[in-house]
C-alpha cells in the first residue's frame, strides 16, 4: 500500500520509497525516511495534490510522488 | 546537461558580473537554507537596500550580493562584509542544472571562490528538516554560524528554543532570529564576525579547507535525518520547562490545520480561492487607476511646461516629446506594479501562496504547468514584466519555461487602451454593455490561446528533467505591513532597473523616428506623415494591406513597439486629432475612423480589419522590455528570440487570416 492510497486520518509508517529517482531522493531529504509515521490530512480539490503531515509538517504531494512512499 | 548555462554564457555573463566594491578579494559570507525559511528577509535585514542582484555567471540563476548595513555595525570603522543570499534549496546535493548552480555558487564561485563564511538558515518550526542542509554544510567544510528565523513564531506562544544544547551538539554558533521585529540580526553579524576573526588568525588554511559534497548515500542521508529529528525534539524538551509550553506549537499548527480545513476544502477554498484572486485582479486595476492618472496627468503637464518655455528649441522638444513622454511610458505603470507586489508579497508572507499553488495544481498540470505557475499568469494581466519575475519560484525548468512562454499573451493592461478604442468603433452606437462583454471575450480568449500555446510547444520542448510538486505548506501568519510595503518597493525599485531603461531607450527611438528629419513642422500630422517611420510604414505597406491596414495603421503598430498604447496617440496624431481631452479626443478619433479610406476608397477600418487589429494586439510580442526580461528569465536567448519572432508573426499571419476569411464570407 502506498500514500497515494490510504484513506484520510490513518497514522501509518514508511516502509520504505520505491519509483523513480529523483522523486525518492527528493522525498527522503523532505524527511520521508523509514520508520516515520504519516499521516493524509487531505486532498485538494479534485483529488491531488494529496496533504500529508510528517514531523508535524504539511506537506503537498502529487499522486505519483505519494505512490512513492510505501506504508 | 542541459543547455541553460552554456545558452546564459552566449548573453555574457560579464555584464551581470558583480562590479567593485565586491571584488575578488572580498571576504563573502553565503546565506544557505531551505525555501521558506526567512532568508531572504534575513538578507533584507542584513544589508538594507544596499543590495543587487546578480545573474550567476553563464547561468539564469540568480542571487542577491550586498553588504552589510553600517547600522549593524558595533563601530564606524568596522568593514562591511560582502553577504550572498542563494535560492533556496532543501539539500547540497543537486537534482536539477539550476540546484546545480546554488550548490556551485557556495563551493566554487568563480568571482569569489567558496564562500569564507555559510550562515545555515532554518526555521524554528521545521527544525527537523532544515537542518539536513545544515550538517551537510558542515559536513562538506564550510564554518557555519547557524541562524535559527521564525523565533517571533515561538515567542507568541511564549517559548524559545535552547540555544546552548543545539550549539553544542552541532558544533557550531547559534543565534535566534525575528524576521519581522529584525531582532538578532546584529548579534548574528557580530557572531560572524566573531568566526571570521577565528578563521583569520587561527590559521586555518583555506584553500586546502575541503569543501567539497561527495554525493550522500541514502544510509547517509536517513541517519542523518535521524539525528537532526532527535536532535530538535531534545531541544525542544529542553524548553519544556514550564508545563503547557509545548503545546502552545501545537496550537500554531493546529489553527494553520483548521484553516487549511476550510481553505483547501474542494468547495469552500475554490471558492475563498477564486474570490481572493478577483480581488487582488480588480485591484490592480481599480486601486492602481487613479495612481497611474495622476502619474500621466502630472508628467504631461510637465511635458507641456518645458513645451511651453521653448516652443521653437529642439532641446525643449527633445526634453518634453522625448525624455519626458519617454520616463512616463515607464512611470505610469509603477503604481499597478506596485500594487501587484504588494498582493503577492501579502500572499506569499500569510503562507497563502503555497495553498493556491496546491488549489489549482492538478488543472494546470494537465497542460503541463503546474500549481506554482498559477498566480505569475495571473499577474501577466497586469504586466508581463513582473510576471515573468515572478515566475522564477517556479521550481521545475519545463514548467517554468512554459510559464514564461504564456505570460505574453496573457491581456496586460497596456493592451487596454487599444482594446477600448477598437471596441468603441466595433459597438459605437451599442449599448454599453456589449463592449463590455466583447472585452471580457478577448480576457477568456487569451487564456485559451495561452493554453495551446502551451500544449503545443510542450511537445516540442525537449527538457530532461523530472519534474515535481511537493510543496511545505508553511504555517499561517498575520504579515507585516511594514515589512510587505517595504519588501513591495525593493521589487517595485528592481522593476523600475530593469525593465525602465529598455522602455525609455524604444520609446526614445520611436520618438526620433516619428518626429525627423521635418522636426521643425508646427503641424504635429504633417511632421508625422513626413517622418522617417512614416516612410517605413509606407515602404512595408504591402504587408499591412492583407490585415486590412494601410501605411497609416503601420505607423501605429510601429509606434506601439514603443508601449502598446502608444498605438492610440500615434492614430490620433495621423488622424490630425487635436482634442486635449481625452474623452474628446477620443470621440474624434473614432469619427475619423469611421470617414477614414483606403486607397482603394474603401472603408479603412471595418469589422473585418478592427478584428484583425485586436487578433493581432492580442498575440503579438510587441513589449520589447518584456523580450528583455524573457532573455534574463529563461536564461535562454533562442527561447526569448523565438518568442518574440513566433508571437509577432503568429499575430501577423492570423491577423490575415481573421480579415481575409470575413471578407471572403462577404464581411466587409
Amino acid at each position: 500500500m502506498t500514500l497515494a492510497e490510504i484513506s484520510k486520518e490513518s497514522e501509518r509508517v514508511i516502509k520504505r520509497l520505491e519509483g523513480d529517482e529523483i522523486l525518492v531522493a527528493r522525498l527522503r531529504e523532505l524527511g520521508f525516511i523509514r520508520g516515520e509515521s504519516v499521516r493524509v490530512l487531505g486532498r485538494a480539490p479534485f483529488g491531488e495534490p494529496i496533504l500529508v503531515e510528517i514531523h508535524g509538517a504539511t506537506i503537498a504531494l502529487r499522486k505519483d510522488e505519494a505512490s512513492c512512499v510505501h506504508l | 546537461m542541459r543547455t541553460s548555462v552554456t545558452d546564459g554564457a552566449l548573453l555574457g555573463g560579464s555584464a551581470s558580473r558583480p562590479s567593485s566594491p565586491i571584488g575578488t578579494e572580498a571576504i563573502v559570507v553565503a546565506l544557505v537554507g531551505s525555501p521558506n525559511c526567512g532568508k531572504t528577509t534575513l538578507f533584507n535585514w542584513l544589508t538594507g537596500a544596499r543590495s543587487k542582484t546578480v545573474n550567476y555567471p553563464g547561468s539564469t540563476v540568480d542571487y542577491s550580493v550586498g553588504q552589510t548595513h553600517p547600522r549593524l555595525h558595533a563601530s564606524e570603522t568596522e568593514e562591511s562584509i560582502t553577504i550572498m543570499d542563494t535560492p533556496g534549496t532543501y539539500s547540497l546535493d543537486p537534482k536539477s542544472p539550476d540546484e546545480k548552480v546554488t550548490s556551485e555558487a557556495i563551493f566554487v564561485h568563480p568571482t569569489f571562490g567558496a564562500a569564507r563564511l555559510v550562515i545555515s538558515v532554518v526555521d524554528a518550526t521545521h527544525l527537523s528538516r532544515h537542518l539536513l542542509v545544515t550538517k551537510q554544510l558542515i559536513k562538506a567544510g564550510f564554518h557555519v554560524v547557524l541562524a535559527v528565523t521564525m523565533r517571533d513564531l515561538l515567542r507568541e506562544h511564549d517559548e524559545d528554543l535552547d540555544v546552548a544544547v543545539l550549539s553544542r551538539e552541532l558544533g557550531v554558533p547559534v543565534v535566534l532570529i525575528d524576521g519581522r521585529l529584525g531582532s538578532g540580526v546584529k548579534e548574528l553579524l557580530a557572531a560572524a564576525r566573531v568566526e571570521l576573526g577565528r578563521i583569520a588568525s587561527g590559521g586555518i588554511n583555506q584553500k586546502s579547507a575541503v569543501r567539497q559534497l561527495s554525493p550522500w548515500s541514502e544510509e547517509e542521508i536517513e541517519t542523518v535525518l535521524r539525528e537532526v529529528i532527535r536532535l530538535s525534539d531534545r531541544v525542544r524538551v529542553a524548553l519544556d520547562k514550564r508545563p503547557g509550553d509545548s503545546e502552545e506549537l501545537k496550537t500554531a499548527r493546529s489553527r494553520t490545520r483548521s484553516l487549511d480545513r476550510v481553505l483547501l476544502h474542494p468547495l469552500w477554498g475554490l471558492t475563498i480561492f477564486l474570490g481572493l484572486m478577483a480581488t487582488l485582479f480588480s485591484s490592480i486595476f481599480w486601486l492602481a487607476q487613479p495612481m497611474m492618472d495622476f502619474v500621466d496627468r502630472s508628467l504631461s503637464g510637465l511635458a507641456d511646461l518645458v513645451l511651453a518655455w521653448a516652443p521653437e528649441s529642439l532641446l525643449a522638444q527633445f526634453v518634453s516629446g522625448g525624455v519626458i513622454a519617454s520616463a512616463s511610458s515607464v512611470l505610469v505603470f509603477v503604481p499597478q506594479i506596485f500594487i501587484l507586489f504588494v498582493g503577492i508579497i501579502l500572499l506569499e508572507d500569510s503562507g497563502y501562496l503555497a495553498r493556491s499553488a496546491t488549489l489549482v495544481d492538478k488543472p494546470l498540470s494537465l497542460l503541463g504547468l503546474g500549481g506554482r505557475s498559477f498566480v505569475p499568469l495571473l499577474s501577466g494581466y497586469a504586466c508581463a514584466v513582473p510576471a515573468m519575475m515572478a515566475a522564477r519560484t517556479i521550481n521545475s525548468r519545463r514548467e517554468r519555461l512554459l510559464t514564461l512562454l504564456m505570460i505574453p499573451l496573457m491581456s496586460c493592461s497596456a493592451r487596454l487602451p487599444v482594446f477600448a478604442l477598437l471596441l468603441s468603433f466595433l459597438f459605437h452606437a451599442d449599448a454599453a454593455w456589449k463592449g463590455g462583454v466583447a472585452l471580457t471575450g478577448i480576457y477568456i480568449l487569451s487564456l485559451v490561446l495561452g493554453a495551446i500555446a502551451v500544449v503545443v510547444v510542450g511537445r516540442f520542448l525537449k527538457i530532461d528533467e523530472r519534474t515535481f510538486f511537493m510543496l511545505e505548506l508553511p504555517v499561517y501568519r498575520r504579515p507585516r505591513l511594514s515589512l510587505v510595503l517595504r519588501q513591495a518597493f525593493w521589487r517595485t525599485r528592481s522593476y523600475v532597473w530593469r525593465a525602465g531603461p529598455a522602455i525609455f531607450f524604444f520609446a526614445l527611438i520611436v520618438w526620433v523616428a516619428t518626429t525627423f528629419p521635418n522636426y521643425q513642422l508646427e503641424d504635429k500630422s504633417e511632421r508625422l506623415k513626413t517622418s522617417y517611420a512614416a516612410e517605413v510604414g509606407q515602404m512595408i505597406e504591402p504587408v499591412f494591406t492583407p490585415m486590412g491596414g494601410d501605411w497609416r495603421t503601420g505607423v501605429g503598430l510601429i509606434s506601439a513597439f514603443a508601449a502598446r498604447e502608444v498605438f492610440v496617440s500615434s492614430l490620433a496624431v495621423v488622424f490630425q486629432v487635436t482634442d486635449d481631452d481625452e474623452e474628446s479626443m477620443q470621440q474624434t478619433l473614432l469619427s475619423k475612423m469611421h470617414d477614414a479610406k483606403a486607397p482603394d476608397g474603401l472603408p479603412l477600418f471595418t469589422l473585418a480589419s478592427v478584428l484583425g487589429l485586436i487578433v493581432f494586439f492580442m498575440i503579438a510580442l510587441q513589449c520589447l522590455s518584456t523580450f528583455i526580461v524573457a532573455i534574463r528569465e529563461s536564461g535562454n536567448l533562442k527561447f526569448a528570440l523565438l518568442q518574440l519572432l513566433g508571437f509577432n508573426i503568429a499575430g501577423y499571419v492570423l491577423a490575415v487570416i481573421v480579415v481575409q476569411g470575413l471578407r471572403a464570407l462577404g464581411v466587409a
